[in-house]
Parts: C-alpha cells; structure tokens; sequence
C-alpha cells in the first residue's frame, strides 16, 4: 500500500542551517495492516506521517502510495483521498459549525454529487458512532467526540489508508477508549489500513506491528511482543513500556521463569500461577 | 463552560418550520428589502403593516418568545439614547413639554418614536433571520448571492469560507481566553483595576498567547484542510445545494404584498 | 488545616436554560504538608473546585477557608490567597508571553516590588526548583525552549511567588514519557524538600498512584472516595461506576492474591509491586528459577 524508500528529510530553519528530521527510512505498509510508530517527541515520527500523503515529500528518496509517487503533482489528490490523516489536536481540524457538514467537507472538496455526500457522511458517522449527534456544534462536544467526528470526515472520503497522528496526546481515558476502538473496528471491520502515530506504549499492543523511531531514524520494528521485550533499549530512548511488560521484565531479571513478551495483565498471572 | 453560550444574538435554533425550511438566498434578500422599506415609512399605519408583518414571521418561526425578546437587550440602550436624543433635539410642530430651555415638540416625539420602532424591528428581523437559519446555509446564501461580484475581483468563495471559520472558532477562541485570563489572574494578573493605559498595557499576558493559540490554530487547520483535498472553491460541491421550493414562491408573494402595503400606508 | 471547603457548590450560569451544577456541597480538607491527588472522568467537576481554592471562582453555595479564614471575607484577603496558593492550569506553557523566559518567570513578583537583586534570586531559585538551567534559559524566548522545557518555565512561573499550596491541573497532559517522569519527579521533590503542600489532579491513576499520600474522587461533582490510595483503590467496582480504573500493577496483585498467593495488595507501583510477588513467590514455594 505504502513504501518509503530512503527518505531523508530537513525543516530549514532560518539562518540555523539544517535539521535533519528524517534519515534514510524504509518502510513497507501492506494493504489492511495496523502498523504503530512510536517515539519520543522530536523523534521524527509527525514529520514522517506528514509525508504518508503528500503534506510533506521527501529531500531525498521517495514514498509510493499504491505505486504513485507522492512528488508528483498529478496525483496530489489521488493521494490524499487515499491516505487520509487525523492530527492531534481535535479542535484544530474541524472546518464546519455542524458535525455532518464538516464530515461533508472532504467529500466536498471530490466535487461529489450532493447525494452521494450525503451518503458517505450517514456511512462514515454510523461508523464513529456520533450519528446522534450530527447536528451538534463541534465546540460541544467532548475531545474523544470530535476525534471521531475527525476521523469520519476522513473516513467519509473513502481512504483506503489511516494515519493518525498522536490522535489520543489530548484526551481523557475515556476520549482515548473511544479513540482506539474506533481505529480497531474499522482496521479489523472495514479493512482500512491503520498508521498509528503514538508515545503512548499501551496503546499498540493491539498493532500488528511497531516501528520505533529515535532522531529521524527507524531503531527498531517488530510485533509488539518483539518490541516490547527490549524493555532496556526502549528506556533508553525515553519510552515507556506498559507497567505490566516492566512487571515482568523485572521479575524475568530476579530469575523468574516469566516470557520476555507479556502484554496484559492476565498474561502474567497465568505465568506466576503455573 | 462559559457565558458565550447565553448570548442569544446571531443565534440558531434548529427547527422544521416554514421560515427555516426557506431558501437562505431569498431569507437575505427578503430581509434587506425589508430593512429598506422600514426606512421608507413614514406613518403609524405604516408601522401597523410592518408590525403585523414581523407579529405573522414570528408566529410561523415558531420561536419562543422570550428568546427572541432576551436579544433585544443589548440595543435597549441605543433605542432609548434614540428616543431621547429625537425629543429634545428635534423641533417642529406643537411644543408639548417645557424643562427650562429644553422643549419637546411633536415632529421630535414622531421622529423618535420612529426610529426607535426601525431599530427594533430591525434587529427582530434579522434575529429572525439568524435565529432560522443555520450559520453553514448563511453562509451559502451569501456566497451565492455576492458570486456576480466575482467578476470585478471579489472572492465570494473565500469570503464565505472565512465567515465559516470564523463561526466555528468564536466559541474555542472564547473559551480560550477565559482560561488564559484565570491562569495569569492565578499568578498575579490584574485585568479590573487601573486606569485606560494600564488596563491596556495589563491585556498584554491575555493577548499575547491568545494570538500565538490563534496562529498556531490557523497553521493547524490549514494543514488539515489540505489534507482533506481542498484546493478554494473550484471542483467543489456541497452536500446540501440550495433549491427553490414553492415554498419560496409563497414566501416572495407575501414579501410583494407586504411592499405594497407598505406603499399603500404612505399615501 | 491549610485548606478547608464546607459546603461547596458551583452552578455554571445560574438562572438560565443553561444552568449546570458542577460541584454539590462538597467538604474538603486539606491538611499542611499533604500530598493529594484528585480523580475523576472530565466533567466530573475537578477543575471547577481546585479553582475555587484560590478563589478564581466564586462559590454559589458554601465557603472555602484558607488558613483558617474565609477568603471571600474581604477583597485584600482575596490577593493575598492567589499569592499563597499557586494554581497551574491544564497545558500552561500557553499563558507564557514574555520575550524573556526571565520576565515570564518574574511576572507573578512585579507588583510586590523587590529589589532587582531579590527578584533575581527568586527567579533564580525557581527555575532551579524545575531543573532548568538560570544562565542558560534566562535571556531566551520562552517560545525557542522544548516542549517540556515550556511546561516547567510556566510552573516556575508559578513557584517564583513561593506559594503555600501548589496545585496542579493535570500537569502531564499530553507530555511524552520522558516530560512526564521528569514532571512527577520534580513535583515530588518540591513535596519532600521544601514541604509544600500539593494538590495534583489528573486522570493518569499511575502518576497519582506513585505521587499522592491522599486521594479524593469526583463523580458528577461529588466526592464519592476519599482516603489514602490503599484504601481507594480497594474500591476497584466503585472506581469502574465512576468511569476510573485501578493501576494495572494492582491488578495483578489483586488476581495473583485471589489464585491463592499471599500476598499485599495495597501496593500500586512497579517497584513494590516487583518486591511483593518475589516475595510471595519465594514463600508459596513456588520453585524459583
């Protein structure tokens, strides 16, 4: 679905020279994958998920989108209709004054027939499940709500491609639940390819697979439990590992029989009781 | 949570009657004529017609009352700065009322009262016009009808767009400032007291952030728009198109008939 | 008592359609030299009583007393109460709007006027207090600084007024884990070193968990829980009604303790949690490896 080859990537900052934000990443993301990048702040992963659809291109190396390459301006919207992206600020990407007419927006802007918009946007919200609230304001709703209402206007543009970036950095417990099971669903129900931007470690045990980012560079990609049991390296890079996966990885340290790969609560339970 | 939300004017409330159900082009053009007329009346009769006029939308809108009156407070003052200014200032007529050298004369009560009951139903009107017709199809009707000025360079797209905006950020802007304030007041701010340049200078720790949060907002959203394929008005459709209904039709006949009235009354 | 609340409630726009009661006769105390955490989903009103302790809000019902005296008792009373009780809103590297991280930092001292000396060493002393470095930072803008740099120049914003009680509004808010540790560690050594009196709210269970000696939960403002945390966090099906779950260590110990271990469950950080299952697993004979 995606492959990035070799990118590199520097914001120019005035007068300071260069910064390298990215440095040769490769990745490959299949059609229906739930792929998590996390990373420290700074690491380079918004910068990366800026060049998924063509917000950002790459200095050096390029990005595909179902073999369209992202520099060329032919296939501009082409991209963004098929990698559609949620950022992290909920209130800072909804355009309208009513929730159905800014799940509209993207359709709108296809210059789709009026009929067809509005059956993508009764589709995309039964999909959140804010289909009640289609006529509310968006100032009041709750920040877990406008991220939905976010991703059903991406999702309304019938992407084949998710990315979000730190979708969950500004919400509650609840805002993030809901967050993440939307995603879940509509990767496992819809198929929809899933990008998912985090510093949160809990919140990709449900990926199929984990890219660890660290100063623009890809440091380690894997499966979650892969991942998760190099507790020592990812501390080392300012990550944190769910409090179970420590758990257990310091009780594997004092010698217990314990896998280095747990990942929930009663995964290790079993394991102490056996 | 804040007060933002008990300003009543510029208002919508949601509702499926006749006058929400009306083309917002012909809301806003049947609202300018009215405005114009009301400043061609010149007699109680005439006023009579265009109180019966606002009395019969009212009813029809099936708004409630109160709501409607609460936003007639803010332009109380100015109605009775109105009434005021025209019995003293204006002479002419019978003198009714004598305070030492002021004097109140008819033309002056006329005229007062005149263009108090202009203001009021001026501001009824375009209540009701808010009031029934949601900011989104507002700003589709504005957009359409300022289209034929395209041609002399007015961007009727962007301009629509930005009202848009505009409509959607108020409420975050707002509250966002409040917070800003509580949290200087927290640390020693001091927004009541002082005279005019140091009030002024005092807005400085409000200000500051809330244009940096206004910027960051702007450069947050033009990203997000752009990555929902928008490229300015052209390709574009809209979910909801604008369609002329009987309904209109109906609207437009009784909007006739209200200027003749009206043109009847000043005979 | 440091702080005390009798009977607090909070009506957000009285007298309208829009009328909603955030906070119900809610009794409080908050004792000198305390630590506490205050729980509970959005909404359930936490923001709204920790602004009513330095008087930011104005209560509908009931009074809040600091030191011992009410503080809407008189209006000079009232600066002196914002002075001693240190507030940090939710996300406050946006109230910072100085050129200079210095003048920031020195904004809540300007109208007491210290000498330009004593100003300094205030400053001085609370950007050490957040671990940012004087020299380094004090001529910058704050807008150049990092992330959680901004964060911890808007709390020495708050610190430079040396305030009595500090109070936190979910001071880790959308920090990554590195801010975050950083934060918490800071907040607990200005607890431990300079016995300040602390209220934290946040909905992270696990930085409350490892921070507050005291904790109270909000639901639909009122306090449902109050107590120290092993006392609240045995309340595991009450905390759920409340939209709140326990720290996931404690979990563990709490399943381990029904599948017959002996074991303590009043323990809610990874380190005790790590200590107590060595133990018990070496005391159940379990055979270690």
């Amino acid at each position: 679905m995606i492959v990035v080859q070799d990118v590199s990537f520097a914001y120019e900052k005035g007068g300071e020279g260069e910064q390298k934000a990215l440095e040769e990443i490769n990745l490959k993301v299949a059609r229906g994958e739930y792929m998590a990048i996390i990373g420290h702040n700074g690491s380079g992963k918004s910068t990366l998920a800026k060049h998924f659809n063509a917000l950002l291109t790459p200095a050096a190396g390029r990005v595909l989108v179902d073999g369209m390459c992202t520099r060329d301006k032919d296939h501009l919207y082409q991209i963004r209709q098929r990698v559609g992206m949620v950022f992290q600020n909920p209130d800072n990407q909804i355009v309208a004054t009513t929730v159905e007419e800014d799940v509209a927006f993207g359709p709108e802007n296809l210059g789709l027939p009026p009929r067809e918009i509005r059956e993508r946007v009764e589709e995309a919200l039964e999909l959140v499940r804010m289909a009640d609230m289609r006529r509310h304001a968006p100032h009041l709703l709750s920040g877990g709500q406008k991220q939905r209402v976010a991703i059903a206007g991406v999702i309304a543009m019938r992407p084949r491609c998710l990315v979000l970036d730190e979708p969950t950095a500004m919400l509650d417990p609840r805002g993030r639940e809901e967050v993440l099971q939307t995603v879940g669903r509509l990767n496992r129900e819809e198929g929809i390819t899933v990008i998912y931007i985090t510093h949160f470690m809990e919140e990709v045990r449900r990926a199929d697979s984990l890219t660890v980012m660290d100063r623009g560079r890809i440091v380690l990609k894997g499966t979650p439990r892969r991942v998760f049991s190099q507790g020592d390296l990812l501390q080392s890079l300012g990550l944190e590992v769910p409090p179970v996966t420590e758990l257990a990885r310091r009780l594997k340290m004092r010698g217990l029989d314990i896998a280095p790969d747990i990942l929930e609560v009663d995964e290790l339970v079993g394991m102490l009781c056996s | 949570m804040s007060l933002i939300k008990s300003i009543t004017i510029g208002q919508y409330l949601p509702g499926k009657s006749p006058l929400h159900r009306l083309d917002p082009r012909l809301k806003i053009i049947a609202l300018i004529i009215y405005i114009i007329a009301i400043f061609f009346i010149r007699t109680f009769t005439g006023f009579g017609v265009a109180f019966i006029f606002t009395g019969f939308l009212l009813l029809l809108a099936k708004l409630p009352l109160g709501y409607v009156i609460r936003g007639l407070k803010p332009v109380l003052f100015l109605v009775v700065f109105t009434v005021i200014l025209h019995f003293f200032m204006t002479k002419g007529g019978e003198v009714l009322v004598r305070l030492g050298p002021l004097t109140v004369e008819s033309a002056g009560v006329r005229l007062g009262i005149f263009m108090s009951l202009r203001l009021l139903f001026l501001v009824v009107n375009t209540s009701l016009l808010t009031l029934t017709t949601s900011p989104i199809a507002l700003t589709d009707g504005i957009e359409y009808l300022l289209k034929p000025f395209r041609r002399v360079g007015l961007p009727a797209h962007e301009i629509a767009m930005m009202m848009t905006i505009a409509l959607r950020f108020i409420p975050t802007l707002m509250e966002e400032s409040q917070k800003i304030m509580k949290a200087q007041m927290a640390r020693g701010a001091d927004f009541e007291t002082g005279g005019v340049i140091r009030r002024a200078r005092s807005m400085a720790p409000l200000l500051v952030p809330l244009f940096i949060s206004a910027f960051r907002r702007a450069d947050d959203l033009a990203v997000a728009m752009e990555a929902r394929c928008y490229r300015g008005g052209e390709h574009r459709t809209r979910m909801k198109e604008m369609a002329v209904t009987p309904l209109d039709y109906y609207a437009l006949a009784v909007v006739a008939a209200f200027l003749l009235l009206i043109a009847l009354a000043r005979i | 008592m440091l702080l005390e609340v009798k009977g607090l409630t909070h009506v957000y726009m009285q007298g309208t359609p829009f009328e909603v009661s955030a906070l119900k006769e809610t009794n409080l105390q908050i004792a000198r030299g305390s630590i506490t955490g205050i729980i509970g989903q959005t909404g359930s009103g936490k923001s709204t009583l920790v602004q009513h302790f330095n008087g930011l809000l104005t209560p509908s019902k009931g009074r809040v007393f600091f030191d011992g005296r009410d503080i809407w008792a008189g209006k000079t009373l009232l600066r002196e109460v914002r002075r001693r009780v240190g507030l940090l809103f939710q996300y406050p590297e946006e109230q910072l709007f100085e050129d200079r991280v210095y003048d920031d930092v020195a904004f809540g001292i300007k109208n007491l006027k210290l000498s330009p000396a004593e100003e300094a060493e205030r400053v001085k002393r609370a950007l050490k207090q957040v671990n940012l470095d004087y020299q380094g930072v004090k001529d910058r803008s704050p807008f150049s600084l990092s992330g959680g740099e901004k964060r911890r120049a808007a709390m020495a914003g708050v610190l430079v007024m040396n305030p009595e009680l500090l109070i936190l509004d979910e001071p880790t808010a959308g920090l990554d884990p590195r801010g975050r540790r950083e934060i918490l560690r800071e907040i607990k050594e200005l607890h431990r070193e300079e016995n300040l009196t602390v209220v934290i709210v946040s909905h992270s269970m696990e930085d409350i968990a490892w921070l507050a000696e005291d904790l109270v939960v909000l639901q639909d403002g009122e306090i449902i829980l109050k107590g120290p945390p092993e006392a609240v966090f045995a309340r595991e099906e009450r905390l759920k009604e409340a939209g709140l779950s326990v720290p996931e260590v404690n979990r563990v110990l709490k399943r381990l303790k029904e599948a017959g271990f002996d074991l303590e469950t009043g323990i809610y950080t990874v380190e005790e949690a790590e200590e107590e299952i060595w133990r018990a697993v070496g005391g159940k004979s379990c055979e270690p490896h």
